[in-house]
């Protein structure tokens, strides 16, 4: 490495990679905190959305041939519905039972959407052809001795922190935004309020799942890699990000999924890129065994 | 205005409602009192729509609404303010307030009713930008009545205002409730402190293990014997 990089440069072109990594696992991560939020359940599903959303643009792109942005906002809305449909078949009817039940039936889902984009796309792994997306995004942005930022990588920024801040607007400032804070603390005076609670938690999974779907274009954008199980592992990695941050939290979501994202490409650079997955383990465990309520959790056992 | 009549409901194989009749007067304070696990809340919450109705009727102006969704029975004017306060503890208290007025889209007039809010809990103006769990008790109870007058009630639900609040805040939202009486809203009182209730109302009933045992006015329920010797000590 030393032949090719100076160590300045090396350490900045991983935190540059690192960042862009924790960007997309922020988005992801998002979406496992807000539905954890409303409905205290973890959404196994969740890392299944983000491989739909890599599916359905890649099939947009190539056989339907629609220009990259265009299929990336009809993703986008797509994915949305995804998770308003997951919502209302599978876990709506297990409002009431016992959390273990809907937990299961969301381990349930995520193998059943795996296994039905196998059957549609096949197992090889797919490729957005780069002839079809701007030429722009394999040109670097900028440098900086021998470290670089691509354009893509720019894209993946830019993207995550708009989105960021409009989901920040939609919870902060705006009437179903209250709601959804509201039913996350207390849904039986939510509903005295008037407020449609069933409703709110599908506008929330409508929202993660928007954002998990962009994360998932995102990502095959930047490995070139689109395949079946690929949601399993982001999913996972994600909800170590929220867990990190704090399970339930947002702005925790976005702590974590940056500080893991950055963690994990500086651990696979200076010790082994082996060690990449095992390092989102790690934190996860660590979290768990020391501080619970994540960096910026709400207090663990406090009558919300 | 409000009619109940042989009203039964369940937890799962528990019934903790088995026939209740009752009724509200316009314009009128009804208590409702009763030991803990009389029922008074679960009462209140099949009004509400939370809590469903296994058999009975529930009329409000003359319709059946015990069929309806909760943010149906808000709309025509049922508000409730539940036991507990159950304020929204980190949402700031201007929040609270307009989610008291979620179904409402008329700015200014929801911009009026916080006005009128402010105006009868003057401390909640001052307050406004904290957030609700960091009120004292007395403060969350008004943020909590408040909160409801947002909803623009013809008929507000009250489930033991006073509980927990010193004798002093006690009486003061006694008053309160009053006075919102005064300008015009019915209001159904669910309290342990009969002596309160029943000196501040028109009209009471005591409920005991999920039926109404005992109804009158509540001047003369305040001279009954069987009441004094069970709830007013």
């Amino acid at each position: 490495m030393d032949s090719l990089l100076d160590q300045s440069s090396l350490f900045l072109q991983q935190l540059v990679n690192g960042i862009t990594l924790g960007g997309v696992y922020a988005l992801i991560a998002v979406g496992y905190t807000m539905v954890y939020g409303v409905i205290q359940l973890i959404n196994f599903a969740h890392g299944e959305i983000y491989m739909l959303g890599a599916f359905l643009a890649y099939t947009m792109v190539t056989l339907l041939g629609l220009p990259f942005f265009a299929a990336f906002i009809l993703t986008i809305l797509i994915c949305a519905c995804f998770g308003v449909i997951l919502d209302v078949i599978a876990y709506r009817p297990l409002r009431n039972a016992p959390r273990l039940a809907a937990l299961i039936t969301a381990i349930g889902m995520s193998i059943f959407l795996q296994n039905l984009a196998l059957m549609i796309w096949g197992s090889q792994i797919k490729s957005y052809p780069r002839e079809i997306l701007p030429k722009i995004f394999y040109q670097t942005a900028w440098s900086l001795g021998e470290a670089t930022l691509s354009w893509l990588q720019v894209f993946i920024l830019v993207v995550t922190v708009v989105s960021m801040a409009i989901l920040h607007l939609i919870i902060h400032r705006t009437r179903i935004g209250t709601a959804m804070r509201a039913v996350s603390l207390d849904k039986t005076t939510s509903a005295l309020m008037g407020i449609k609670v069933n409703r709110v938690i599908s506008f929330t999974f409508a929202i993660g799942s928007a954002m998990g779907g962009m994360a998932g274009i995102l990502v095959g954008l930047y490995y070139n890699a689109i395949f079946p199980t690929m949601g399993y592992i982001a999913g996972i990695k994600a909800f170590a990000a929220a867990v990190l941050g704090g399970i339930g939290s947002v702005p925790g979501a976005m702590l974590g999924g940056g500080v893991l994202g950055i963690a994990e490409v500086i651990g696979a650079g200076y010790l082994s890129s082996e060690y990449r997955d095992g390092i989102s383990y790690a934190v996860m465990i660590a979290v768990i065994l020391f501080k619970p309520s994540g960096l910026i959790g709400r207090q663990i056992g406090e009558k919300a | 205005m409000l009619r109940l009549e042989r009203v039964h409901s369940h937890y799962r194989k528990i019934e903790a409602l088995k026939g209740v009749s009752l009724s509200v007067r316009e314009q009128s304070i009804s208590c409702l009192i009763g030991a803990n696990g009389a029922g008074k809340s679960t009462l209140l919450m099949t009004i509400s729509g939370v809590q469903p109705v296994s058999a009975g009727r529930i009329l409000f102006r003359n319709e059946l609404i015990n069929r309806l969704p909760p943010e149906d029975i808000v709309k025509r004017g049922v508000v409730q303010v539940p036991e507990g306060r159950r304020i929204f503890s980190h949402l700031t208290v201007k929040e609270n307030l307009l989610l008291g007025a979620y179904l409402r889209n008329n700015r200014n007039e929801v911009a009026a009713c916080m006005k009128n809010a402010f105006n009868l809990f003057p401390i909640l103006r001052e307050r406004q930008a904290q957030a609700g769990g960091t009120l004292s008790g007395g403060e969350q109870q008004m943020l909590a009545i408040a909160r409801a007058l947002m909803g623009a009630p013809s008929l507000l639900l009250l489930d033991e205002p006073s509980l927990g609040l010193a004798p002093l805040v006690s009486a003061h939202i006694m008053r309160i409730i009053q006075q919102i009486r005064d300008e015009g809203v019915t209001i159904l009182l669910v309290e342990q402190n009969a002596q309160a209730a029943l000196e501040l109302g028109d009209y009471g009933y005591v409920i005991e293990t999920g039926r109404v045992v005992l109804e009158d006015r509540a001047a003369a329920l305040l001279k009954n014997e069987k009441v004094k010797e069970a709830y007013l000590g």
